[in-house]
């Protein structure tokens, strides 16, 4: 492993990405066959994704929490006074900008 | 929108460009932005609706796990008072992990390092992910699972700040390499050099704990 270059370390990765099957890349297969070390590599990666996705859960948004974070923009929260110099003139500038990038 | 904030010059803008609108009928990016900025309390509603979970999972992802709460709620303040920055050039949602990232950096040097990586075995096997049990054998297994889950865990939790971002960016939230670049201010080629180091890095700190063969 510590004889990968980063070069082919890449190579692997961006095939990895790719969810390249070894048939789809001559130069990757090449490198594969003749490197043990960036085909243990590549195994090793491949097992990684499902390694992260086991262990890292996708929490929902407590609904207190979405409670709390819609209040932030309550007129009358202490957040949204601190937001009021900008309101008027500067926004619609930016809109207008935007606009006429469009066209 | 002309009737929430009729009088405005927004709203003149608003109605007279109806494609900038998005075809969904939400609002674009920036005029959600702007609404929001402007006191529409719907739009910053649809806003924490979009990226709450979002930023949510990223803080938990990077290690806080028992402060998340507290934690999204400042970042959320975050973008709530720097709304009026947002000048649409990235998507929203970029912009949002910029700012979530950035907010994640300043907090880790201020708290006490090992309080982030705070997944402890111990709090391993009193979380839910430890499934209904049904003969001694079973139990063995799922605490086995609960502890690799925790040991991969944790060595993400322990590369360094710029591999774990990487990897956390590309293999959980699942962005473009475009959109890392923007997230991080980085070139494309630097992200994709930047993933490809904190794989190997992480890889190897694995293998060295016997978690890959």
């Amino acid at each position: 492993m510590s004889e990968l270059v980063d070069r082919d370390a890449e190579r692997i990765s961006r095939a990895v990405d790719a969810d390249l099957a070894l048939e789809e890349s001559a130069d990757l297969a090449r490198l594969l066959s003749a490197d043990a070390d960036a085909h243990l590599y590549w195994r090793r990666l491949q097992a990684l994704a499902g390694l992260l996705r086991q262990a890292f859960e996708e929490p929902e948004l407590p609904e207190a929490l979405a409670n709390r974070l819609v209040a932030i923009g309550s007129p009358g929260s202490g957040a949204s006074e601190n937001t009021k110099v900008f309101c008027d003139e500067s926004s619609a500038r930016r809109l207008g900008k935007s606009d006429e990038r469009k066209h | 929108v002309s009737k929430r904030i009729d009088g405005d010059k927004l709203s003149c803008l608003v109605t007279q460009q109806p494609d900038a609108r998005d075809a969904a009928g939400g609002g674009t990016d920036l005029f959600l932005a702007v609404e929001a900025a402007m006191g529409v309390s719907e739009a910053w509603e649809q806003i924490v609706h979009r990226h709450g979970a979002v930023v949510y999972t990223l803080i938990k992802r990077w290690g806080y796990r028992h402060d998340a709460d507290d934690l999204c709620q400042d970042v959320f303040l975050l973008i709530w008072r720097r709304l009026a920055q947002y000048r649409g050039e990235a998507s929203l949602k970029t912009w949002i992990y910029q700012i979530t990232m950035n907010y994640l950096r300043n907090h880790a040097t201020r708290v006490v390092p090992k309080r982030r990586a705070e997944c402890s075995l111990e709090d391993e096997e009193r979380k839910s992910d430890v499934l209904p049990l049904q003969t001694e054998g079973d139990a063995a297994d799922v605490l086995l699972e609960a502890e690799r889950r925790a040991l991969v865990r944790r060595a993400v939790y322990e590369l360094p700040e710029l591999h774990r971002e990487a990897i956390i960016l590309r293999d959980l939230e699942g962005i473009s390499y475009t959109e890392i670049a923007e997230t991080l201010m980085i070139s494309v080629g630097t992200a994709k050099s930047r993933v490809s180091r904190a794989r190997q890095a992480l890889v190897a700190a694995l293998a060295q704990r016997g978690i890959l063969e």
